[in-house]
């Protein structure tokens, strides 16, 4: 009886399976569309099917067990609608699409003063479909959704600097009514040279605005004369990094813009530096396009510069201040090579073979994997700061934290002697990183060419 | 015992269809992008050319204001592809009060 169950549950493994989906609820043609979420939650479109209107059935066959979408798309932009079915190995699925119109309604207003031609970009945010439309001269827009839920929604217009985003939670009852309504509060400013106090012209400025319940990134830039004006800001902790040729970045002090500020002046004073052309070359001698060139002083990031295909990066550093080039190729490898100041700074660096896997298993002593331990890192004397390390994470996915069962696999590196500190917080890291250059490391590993693993044990204090 | 066995078995096939949805996000200030099971935001959306999360993803969230150092020491470390190192000694960095840094 066992052997016959387990013959019958590998062949299940091993068997792909399929949903039947029906559409209701429209007599219009149709398309139905399957979609995979992927890992990282997004969705992944893998077949399309037209349903003329004497047809509500679709059918997809041979998949394999993951999370899919069906999604069901009318003539009109807003005329999509979805429903999520989990496919197990061998499964049959079936799934009910319901065309539930609902008419929306809206004005779109900044403060009190109606939005006109705004643009307005809706997507909602299960099944990530989006569509777009134009409010008229007043402000005032109107759509035919097929689905309810909860929507993101981004506000292009020429009165507004940035993009602007918000959320709709549109249920209950068609029509749903929308008051779109942009907060009046501004951010103000000018961007000057700290030494001659001369605006900047077209400075960049990234722009992330935090709070309990949202983190709002934008991009603004400074006119002809350096000033900036940013309309519809929302409450909350606001950081700045304003970026410029030739100046290293400037990270302004995080400030808060609080519910009731209607208009918030700053200036930012940016610091000129000096660019150096940095040849960087691989391993074996030939020039490396592509590959970022990370400027750091005092563990923050102040500048980025990514090699031609002469492999050759135009670096900002400062000019009478000492700073660290961090080499991050999108291949693998890196270096950390340190600036006494521009004029002695190395303009030639040779990366080592990325020829290392490191394993880290962090565990208790009773060998119960404790995970989602963040590592800071020191290679041969040169620590990594958590804003380094994150730009290795975005281009090299090299992720300095163990996962849910107590692990992380550090692919790609050059050999060499790494020391880690591990941590919870961010607050916990910048201890760390103001005290690394005194402590020894509490991890200590030889990494070595080829598969390296060691075990961290931690003991309750 | 039969019982038993066609209960895990039927238990492990229905493991299959389970959507573990309960995610946490955060934006990745360097290149304005998503990351997934990470801070404590239960939508992402970085289609738009910058990063916008909101919500409250819970208990899945991970605690972000704790201090591994008061609950955890590393007692030692072990090569595990080869031979063994010499348990480190701990030393731990004071956590001093800071303002949040920019990125």
């Amino acid at each position: 009886m066992l052997t016959l169950f387990s013959l019958l549950f590998a062949a299940k493994l091993a068997a792909t399976g399929s949903i039947d989906a029906t559409v209701r609820g429209t007599n219009e043609p149709v398309d139905v569309a399957l979609l995979r979420r992927d890992d990282a939650g997004a969705w992944h479109e893998q077949a399309t099917r037209h349903l003329p209107a004497s047809e509500r059935h679709a059918r997809f066959r041979d998949l394999a067990a993951g999370i899919y979408q069906v999604r069901v798309r009318g003539a009109a932009p807003f005329e999509q609608t979805a429903a999520k079915v989990a496919v197990g190995a061998g499964e049959a699925r079936s799934a009910v699409i319901d065309v539930d119109p609902v008419e929306l309604f809206g004005r779109a207003t900044l403060g009190d003063i109606p939005l006109g031609h705004a643009a307005i970009l809706l997507k909602q945010r299960q099944f990530q479909w989006q569509a777009a439309l134009e409010a008229d001269e007043n402000g005032l827009f109107h759509a035919r959704l097929w689905q309810h839920g909860a929507f993101n929604c981004y506000v292009r217009s020429p009165a507004l600097a940035t993009t602007y985003g918000d959320e709709v939670n549109v249920d209950g009852p068609s029509p749903f009514r929308w008051e779109l309504r942009l907060p009046d509060r501004r951010l103000v400013g000018v961007v000057r040279d700290r030494v001659t106090g001369a605006p900047i012209a077209g400075a960049s400025l990234h722009l992330q605005t935090k709070s309990a319940a949202h983190e709002r990134n934008a991009v603004a830039h400074a006119d002809a004369n350096g000033r900036f004006d940013v309309t519809a800001m929302t409450p909350g902790v606001v950081a700045i990094v304003a970026s410029a040729d030739r100046y290293l970045d400037a990270l302004p002090a995080p400030f808060t813009i609080a519910e009731a500020d209607r208009l918030h002046e700053i200036a930012i004073d940016m610091e000129p530096g000096v660019v150096v052309p940095v040849a960087i070359r691989d391993a074996a001698g030939q020039p490396l396009a592509g590959a970022d060139v990370l400027t750091a002083t005092g563990g923050s990031l102040r500048g980025r510069a990514v090699t031609g295909g002469d492999g050759v990066a135009r670096v900002t550093l400062p000019a009478n201040a000492s700073a660290t080039m961090y080499v991050v190729p999108h291949e693998g490898s890196f270096a950390a090579i340190r600036v006494a100041d521009a004029a002695h700074a190395q303009r030639r660096i040779t990366l080592p073979r990325p020829s290392s896997t490191l394993r880290i298993v962090t565990r208790t002593t009773a060998g119960k994997a404790l995970p989602n331990v963040s590592l800071l890192m020191r290679v041969d004397g040169e620590l990594i700061p958590p804003a380094v390390a994150e730009a290795m994470q975005a281009l090299q996915d090299l992720t300095l934290q163990t996962d849910d069962r107590g692990e992380a696999v550090l692919r790609r590196l050059p050999p060499g002697a790494y020391e880690f500190w591990p941590y919870s917080s961010q607050a916990e890291a910048d201890a760390i990183v103001d005290t690394a250059g005194s402590l020894l490391a509490p991890i200590v590993v030889n990494v070595k060419t080829g598969e390296n693993t060691i075990a961290v044990n931690f003991r309750a204090r | 015992m039969k019982r038993t066995i066609l209960l895990l078995a039927a238990v492990a096939m229905l493991a299959g269809s389970i959507d573990a949805s309960a995610t946490c996000w955060r934006c990745r200030f360097i290149d304005d992008t998503c990351i997934i099971n990470a801070g404590t935001f239960s939508f992402c959306d970085d289609s738009q050319g910058f990063c916008d999360a909101g919500g409250d993803c819970g208990a899945a969230a991970p605690a972000n204001d704790t201090v591994l150092a008061t609950q955890w020491t590393v007692a030692s470390v072990e090569r595990l592809d080869g031979p063994r190192t010499a348990p480190a000694t701990m030393k731990v960095a004071r956590v001093a009060p800071k303002p949040a840094a920019a990125r």
